[in-house]
């Protein structure tokens, strides 16, 4: 038979376990968003107008990161990847090139992309990212060198951007719309579009 | 339901020795009816605080060498233009194999210009003139990791996160690398084979930053470094 002792404990025990999912739920959801500087111009003129697609280009991509005392780190296979899908799809779009992404051995032109990406803590020690937001600011850099088959140099191209990201619980909200990784790939494929329009304003392309 | 009666998570209502309105967190019997206490306060509070600090993030290595790393006297210069084939890294997944070995060849063309070991250094892509040397980097092993430290969850936990601010292992860096270096005449008859390999571990603080180390990239330069000096000690033979 049951008494009132049991259930009064029963209650006190789902109050905790509530209050620890809560404790749980809030610690692991920290949510984060990522926004834009707006640093690069607006590219106005999308695929280039009269573009004749006349030669092939390869695309060799690399990536390092260097934070504030100068450490430098490079990044993962599968990061590289992605960035480099990115590149690749606004060099595409842009109508250039008869074959993008051909062999080296194999192509007109050569384009050398390096990513480089300077993380800078604004408000650091995320441990206290319940109670104010924790901000970190990256500049991320696309520096362009375009060879010709023989190895010639036809031009060096850099853009920059700046992704500022905070985490805070209540930004979980926020995630699906600006998700740091979606961000810094928009960043991205809009850097490298820059370089495209810029390198054919200087005939590299 | 009468007054007294209180409802229980099952859903049945038992009668109740006290009000079930005294069931709230304003009443003395919740305050005290709780088997923590303060002390659970407290312990759930540093627990919170735990959880909190074990947010963290880590990238991990791929690429390869510091270009910026000034690797040998350039006063035993080779007076002859090297033309770098694409690096090969024989065991990368297959997935990830073709950015790695880019951003590879990309990397070591960088390095090789800043070093000055040659008059010039390109990029291997159609015909090789004759007196031109050709430079084929062979990775027939190549891991570079870095994750964290399988003890640093239980330990932060264990320790309310101390563990992490006395300077605990946060992070496990690796470096497996077996790297084959041939250097080859424009006709492909061989000048130079030589290899080189490091396998080393170590354990990271949180502190890394400021310790002036980076591990996969240091591990990186010495492999290429090694190669590159037996290579031009054999060239000038």
């Amino acid at each position: 038979m049951r008494n009132c002792t049991d259930d009064v404990d029963g209650i006190m025990v789902s109050k905790r376990i509530v209050t620890l999912l809560l404790v749980l739920v809030t610690s692991v959801s920290v949510g984060c968003t990522t926004f834009r500087s707006g640093r690069l111009a607006p590219i106005s003129e999308w695929p280039p107008a009269g573009a004749v697609p006349k030669k092939s280009i390869s695309l060799l991509l690399t990536g390092e990161m260097r934070d504030e005392s100068g450490q430098r780190q490079s990044f993962s296979p599968r990061v590289l990847r992605t960035w480099r899908g990115h590149v690749l799809r606004a060099y595409q779009e842009s109508g250039l090139f008869s074959q993008v992404d051909a062999a080296v051995e194999n192509a007109d032109l050569r384009a050398e992309a390096k990513v480089e990406k300077r993380p800078r803590d604004v408000i650091p020690f995320c441990a206290l990212g319940l109670v104010y937001p924790c901000i970190q600011s990256a500049g991320l850099t696309l520096s362009t060198t375009v060879r010709n088959r023989d190895g010639d140099i036809l031009g060096v191209f850099a853009h920059s951007e700046t992704l500022t990201t905070w985490w805070e619980p209540v930004l979980i909200l926020t995630m699906p719309f600006a998700y740091p990784g979606v961000v810094e790939g928009r960043a991205l494929y809009d850097l490298s579009r820059a370089t495209i329009v810029e390198a054919r304003q200087h005939g590299a392309f | 339901m009468k007054p007294d009666e209180a409802v229980t998570p099952s859903g049945c209502s038992v009668q109740c020795a006290y009000p079930a309105r005294a069931m709230t967190p304003k009443t003395p019997e919740f305050r005290t009816g709780s088997r923590s206490g303060p002390l659970g306060r407290v312990l759930a509070l540093c627990s919170v605080l735990a959880i909190q600090l074990l947010s963290g993030c880590a990238v991990t290595a791929g690429g390869l060498y510091d270009p910026n790393r000034d690797p040998l006297s350039s006063e035993h210069r080779i007076q002859h233009t090297a033309w770098l084939a694409r690096v090969e890294a024989l065991d990368a997944n297959p997935a990830d194999k073709r950015v790695l070995e880019d951003s590879l060849t990309l990397d070591l063309l960088g390095y090789l210009e800043s070093a000055d070991y040659f008059r010039s250094v390109r990029i291997l892509s159609g015909q090789v003139p004759p007196d031109d040397y050709v430079l084929r980097f062979r990775f027939a092993r190549f891991r570079q990791t870095w994750i964290m430290h399988p003890l640093y969850f239980p330990a932060v936990v264990a320790t309310l996160g101390i563990y992490q601010f006395a300077g605990g292992p946060v992070f496990r860096e690796t470096s497996r690398l077996s790297a084959t270096l041939a250097i080859t005449h424009a006709d492909g008859s061989s000048l130079v084979v030589v290899h080189s390999d490091i396998d080393k571990g170590e354990n990271l603080s949180m502190y890394w930053r400021t310790t002036g180390r980076c591990g996969t990239v240091d591990a990186r330069t010495s492999v290429v470094r090694d190669l590159m000096e037996k290579a031009i000690a054999e060239l000038h033979r």
